[in-house]
């Protein structure tokens, strides 16, 4: 074993994460590993708080994706009191979600993922970011904030408030949707959605012109994990999960309540976050990916027809086989925000969306809920066992959408690593392409592990005998 | 505006003011400053993480717009896990009140200032 660079933190992601890659003697790489260092708490410190709370605790995980946990919260409070929630209040919720990824995708796109692929990978860092973007293409860079505006609008229209909203209760919601505000949002979709497509021409025009860089760049085969609607098509809110093996068969559709049945977790002692595995094919070889790729790979159809479009392209450049290539999750993630669009419009033009039946009361009738939904990064998962009696909660499992990656990211970072990393001739475009293998995921690891933190940009190098030999500092 | 942290979508927002002025809890230094802030390209790694200088950049850069700006830090002593504020970030959120609204008349007794006609 040779030297040891450390990327610290990793960049343009959300969460604080550490690479580690280890050199041979002749400074090629041997192994990398993706360090997820923070602490997670939110399922210790939950115990003893009433379950209807829930959903107002657990999406303070978050600042990107909170509309997800309070969500998949919510699910689990219905179930709970074992109440169905009303179809107006279904949509609402649904519509919320739409909002949310909408902006979190186009954030992703435009502002995390963007500086790479429209300024380049050795493009100088002090200009590879987003000012280096609005100065390269104000034009795209105004539809940006425009489309993140818009998804946070509906959010705002619908839940009361961008962020952290009170919205979602056990039961449904708790304000019904008036037709002003409905007006606004139809009115602003209309604009965004070409701001999408020309989104998605940006990223397949990319895609063309770095044909081989695509399907290279961090490939591997792997598992996939996604809801899906009854028909098979992509369902983001409510739905079946569906698994699917390297070779593209649909080896299991299950329900979310039944995902102990399916999921295990795998615990390495170099990361807090943990290592989840399709109990089917064992901690060995049931790794699988979630999240746009994931979904798209798995779903058979989009039901909205402009995603469809894109859809049918985006499956035709894998002749049917699932998709390898972490790049391609940029473009599935546009192709998402399409059908979010779309999906949003179809909900708003629907009678019951001004109705005010949009709330069942109830009292604990379980003492487990778990609640599933596709948040932006992929599947989550919360579950819930309350004492019926006091309705305070006794325990919580909270399975993340970037947990069910991590083996991805690790595997990513580690083709890449061994890729372009030349340790005698060390170049910043070339840790820029290990980060940019975990940027693909859009990992949010303070949802995670939930925890809080800051760090500066670290790069140190290790000679054999473990001494200091070179640091770099980002602050 | 109350918001947990500053993004992107807002820029639109603020490029329709004349005026901003970030209030925000501060870890460290007095128990309530303020002072005034200007465009700066600060970047940051993160994007849950972004300073209202930088903000403001953009907001320059994207809308050509460089509305005046303050920032209103009140210091917190206690930042565990628990509910409500201490008794000192009280006090702190107090006095930054009463700071923020001598601020606000300034600025609009200087905006009338400006707007009167001169002899």
């Amino acid at each position: 074993m040779g030297e040891k660079i450390t990327i610290n933190p990793v960049t343009r992601i959300e969460g604080h994460a550490r690479v580690s890659i280890f050199l041979d003697d002749q400074g090629k790489v041997e192994k990398t590993y993706f360090h997820v260092d923070q602490y997670r708490g939110y399922e210790k410190f939950t115990e003893g708080r009433h379950f209807s709370e829930m959903p107002m605790i657990t999406e303070r995980i978050c600042g990107i994706c909170p509309i997800s946990h309070h969500l998949a919260s919510a699910k689990a409070c219905d179930v709970i009191i074992g109440v169905e929630i009303p179809r107006p209040a279904k949509l609402l919720r649904e519509l919320v979600h739409m909002g949310q990824i909408i902006q979190s995708h186009s954030m992703h796109f435009f502002e995390l993922a963007g500086p790479d692929l429209l300024l380049g990978w050795d493009a100088d860092p002090a200009v590879r970011n987003v000012v280096g973007l609005i100065q390269a293409n104000p034009d795209i860079a105004l539809k940006a904030v425009k489309l993140r505006k818009f998804g946070q609008r509906i959010i705002e229209l619908t839940a009361g408030r961008r962020i952290h909203p009170t919205f979602a209760v056990p039961g449904g919601v708790n304000s019904a949707l008036d037709e002003a505000r409905r007006d606004e949002m139809l009115s602003f979709l209309e604009e965004g959605i070409p701001y999408i497509q020309e989104g998605i021409e940006i990223a397949k025009k990319w895609i063309s012109q770095h044909k081989d860089e695509c399907d290279q760049f961090a490939s591997f085969p792997s598992g996939y994990m996604g809801l899906v609607k009854k028909d098979g098509s992509l369902e983001l809110y409510d739905g079946i999960v569906r698994f699917m093996d390297k070779e593209g068969k649909i080896v299991r559709e299950f329900e979310g309540r039944d995902y102990l049945k399916y999921i295990g977790e795998k615990v390495e002692d170099w990361s807090y976050l943990k290592f989840p595995f399709f109990k089917e094919f064992g901690p060995e070889e049931g790794f699988y990916r979630v999240g746009p790729l994931g979904r798209l790979n798995v779903a058979d159809s989009i039901s909205t027809p402009l995603a469809q479009k894109e859809f049918l392209e985006f499956k035709s450049l894998s002749g049917g086989k699932p998709q390898e290539s972490s790049l391609y999750y940029h473009y599935a993630r546009l192709i998402e925000t399409l059908y979010a669009a779309e999906r949003a419009m179809e909900i708003l033009k629907d009678p019951d969306v001004l109705s005010l039946d949009v709330l069942h009361f109830g009292t604990p009738q379980n003492e487990e809920g778990i609640g599933v939904i596709e948040a932006p990064r992929g599947t989550l998962i919360h579950h819930y066992f309350v004492d019926t009696a006091s309705g305070a909660m006794k325990k919580s499992n909270l399975i993340v959408a970037t947990g069910h990656n991590n083996w991805a990211m690790c595997k990513a970072v580690d083709l890449v690593a061994k890729g372009f990393v030349d340790g005698k001739n060390l170049k910043e475009g070339m840790l820029n392409r290990v980060e940019g293998a975990i940027r693909c995921y859009d990992p949010c690891l303070s949802c995670s592990t939930h925890a809080v933190g800051k760090m500066p940009l670290i790069v140190e190098i290790y000679n054999q005998e473990g001494k200091l030999e070179k640091r770099i500092q980002r602050d | 505006m109350f918001l947990q942290e500053l993004s992107l979508d807002l820029l639109e927002e603020l490029a329709l003011c004349d005026c901003a002025v970030f209030v925000d809890a501060a870890l460290e230094g007095e128990e309530v400053q303020v002072r005034e802030i200007f465009p700066e390209n600060k970047p940051s790694f993160l994007s849950h993480h972004l300073l209202p200088e930088q903000f403001l950049f953009w907001l320059e850069e994207l809308y050509h717009r460089r509305p005046r700006a303050f920032l209103l830090s009140l210091r917190g002593y206690n930042f565990d896990f628990g509910q409500g504020l201490s008794p000192e970030a009280l006090a702190s959120a107090e006095k930054g009140i009463k700071i923020l609204e001598n601020l606000i008349k300034e600025v609009q007794e200087r905006e009338e200032e400006n707007e009167r006609p001169q002899n």
